[in-house]
C-alpha cells in the first residue's frame, strides 16, 4: 500500500511538473471505447480494428494472422484491455514488424517543448500480459524522420505487469505543430533481425526498430499481448492512471473516428437523386473520409470536418432511402 | 507511412467543382475529401506521385 507521505510527494512532483488533471496525452488508454467493434479475425495489415486511436500496424510483409478483442481481461481497476492472439504464426526475418501503436497530433504536443532547451521529459506508463516473455521495444516517433528506442521486459508468463518508461525530451527537433501527426509511440510485438538495436535517446531515424531479444509474439499460434492502462504524461515520475468518465473518453475519440449506426432517411424533390446530411458530434480533426451503408452508396458532396451532406444520384426506391451507417474517419 | 490498398479512384464533383475522391480503400468504397491532413488522401496523393494509381476524372 502506498503511504500517505508517498502520497503527498508524489503529488508535489506532478503539480511541479504542471497537471494534476488532464495530465494523460493518450486518449482511450484504459481501452474502454472501441466504435468500430469488440471482436475482429483474420488481421493480417495496418489498420484501426477495434479499440479507438489504437492502430495494429504491420511492416515488410510479415505473414503474421491476429485476432483483435477488446477484452474483459485486465488489471484490477481497469474494464477492458486491447487483446491480440496468434492465429498464423511468422519467425519474422528480415526487417518485418508487427506493432500496437498510438499516434498524437501537434496540438496536443505542442506544450513539451520539444526543440528548444526546455523540451520536457515525458514518462510512459501501461499495464501488459503476454504468454511470451523476454525483451520489449517501445519506439517513440517525432513526425516521421527521428525516433527514440526504450525496452521494458515482461518476466512472467500470463501476468499483469505494470511498466514504467523515461523518455529524455528532444531539445534539438520540434514537433510537427498543428492538427497534424507530432508524436507516435510502437509497442512493438514481433522485429525481424534487420531492425534491431540497443536502445537510443533521440536521433535521425525513420524505420521501425527493436531492442535487442525482441520476444516475438507472433512466432507461435494461441501467444497473445495484451494492453491497458496507458498513460503518457509529464515529468520523469509516473502516477496514478488517470481515469476519464466514458462521454469524456468517446467525445476525445470523436475527435478522430465517428461511427453512427441510426438509420437516416434521405430525402428529395426530384425523382433522380437524394441526400442525406449528417453532423459530428465533435468537430473533427481534419475533413474525415466518409463511407455509408445501405442499399445503395452515396458518396460525400459537401464534406467539412463538422458534418457531411451524401448524395445519392440515381433511380429512387423507399429501401435505397435508407442509410444505416455512417462513418468518418480523421484518424492520424 | 501506413500501408493502403487503393484499387480505386475517381474524382467526384458537385455542381460542377471537384469535391473529393470517391475511392477503394482496404476493400471498402470511401468519400475521400482533397485534405492534405486526411491520411486517404495523403496516401492517394503519394501513390499518385509514384506512379502506381491514377485518378479518374469526374464523371
Amino acid at each position: 500500500m502506498t503511504s500517505k507521505a508517498f502520497g503527498l510527494a508524489q503529488l508535489g512532483n506532478v503539480y511541479n511538473d504542471g497537471a494534476l488533471s488532464n495530465r494523460n496525452l493518450i486518449i482511450n488508454g484504459a481501452m474502454q471505447v472501441a466504435q468500430r467493434g469488440t471482436s475482429t479475425t483474420g488481421v493480417g495489415d495496418t489498420g484501426y480494428y477495434l479499440c479507438d486511436r489504437w492502430q495494429y500496424r504491420e511492416a515488410s510483409g510479415v505473414s503474421a494472422v491476429t485476432d483483435h478483442e477488446q477484452s474483459t481481461d485486465a488489471p484490477d481497476g481497469f474494464n477492458y484491455s486491447y487483446k491480440i492472439t496468434c492465429t498464423t504464426a511468422d519467425a519474422v526475418a528480415g526487417s518485418e514488424n508487427a506493432a500496437i501503436g498510438y499516434k498524437l497530433e501537434g496540438y496536443d504536443t505542442a506544450y513539451l517543448s520539444y526543440g528548444t532547451s526546455e523540451a520536457k521529459t515525458l514518462t510512459l506508463s501501461f499495464w501488459v500480459k503476454s504468454t511470451v516473455t523476454g525483451a520489449y521495444g517501445v519506439q517513440f516517433f517525432s513526425g516521421s524522420s527521428y525516433s527514440a528506442l526504450k525496452s521494458y521486459s515482461i518476466s512472467s508468463a500470463s501476468t499483469w505487469e505494470y511498466k514504467t518508461i523515461q523518455l529524455d525530451g528532444d531539445t534539438i527537433n520540434a514537433f510537427p505543430s498543428g492538427n497534424v501527426l507530432a508524436l507516435s509511440i510502437l509497442f512493438h510485438l514481433a522485429c525481424g533481425p534487420d531492425d534491431i538495436t540497443s536502445e537510443y535517446e533521440w536521433t535521425s531515424e525513420a524505420g521501425f526498430r527493436s531492442v535487442t531479444g525482441q520476444a516475438n509474439v507472433v512466432a507461435n499460434t494461441s501467444d497473445t499481448f495484451q494492453i491497458t492502462g496507458v498513460q503518457l504524461e509529464v515529468g520523469d515520475t509516473a502516477t496514478p492512471f488517470e481515469h476519464r468518465s466514458y462521454g469524456q473518453e468517446l467525445a476525445l475519440c470523436q475527435r478522430y473516428y465517428y461511427e453512427s449506426d441510426r438509420t437516416r432517411r434521405a430525402t428529395s424533390a426530384r425523382t433522380d437523386r437524394m441526400d442525406v446530411s449528417v453532423s459530428y458530434p465533435v468537430r473533427m480533426r481534419a475533413t474525415p473520409s466518409v463511407s455509408n451503408v445501405g442499399s445503395v452508396t452515396f458518396s460525400a458532396t459537401l464534406s467539412h470536418s463538422d458534418g457531411v451532406t451524401l448524395e445519392y444520384v440515381g433511380s429512387i426506391s423507399g429501401s435505397s432511402r435508407q442509410v444505416t451507417l455512417v462513418t468518418a474517419d480523421a484518424e492520424l | 507511412m501506413d500501408n493502403m490498398n487503393i484499387t480505386a479512384a475517381q474524382y467526384v464533383a458537385f455542381e460542377g467543382t471537384t469535391s473529393g475522391i470517391q475511392a477503394t480503400i482496404d476493400g471498402q468504397e470511401m468519400s475521400v475529401p482533397l485534405d492534405p491532413a486526411n491520411r486517404h488522401y495523403a496516401e492517394i496523393m503519394r501513390q499518385v506521385d509514384a506512379g502506381d494509381l491514377v485518378i479518374l476524372d469526374a464523371e
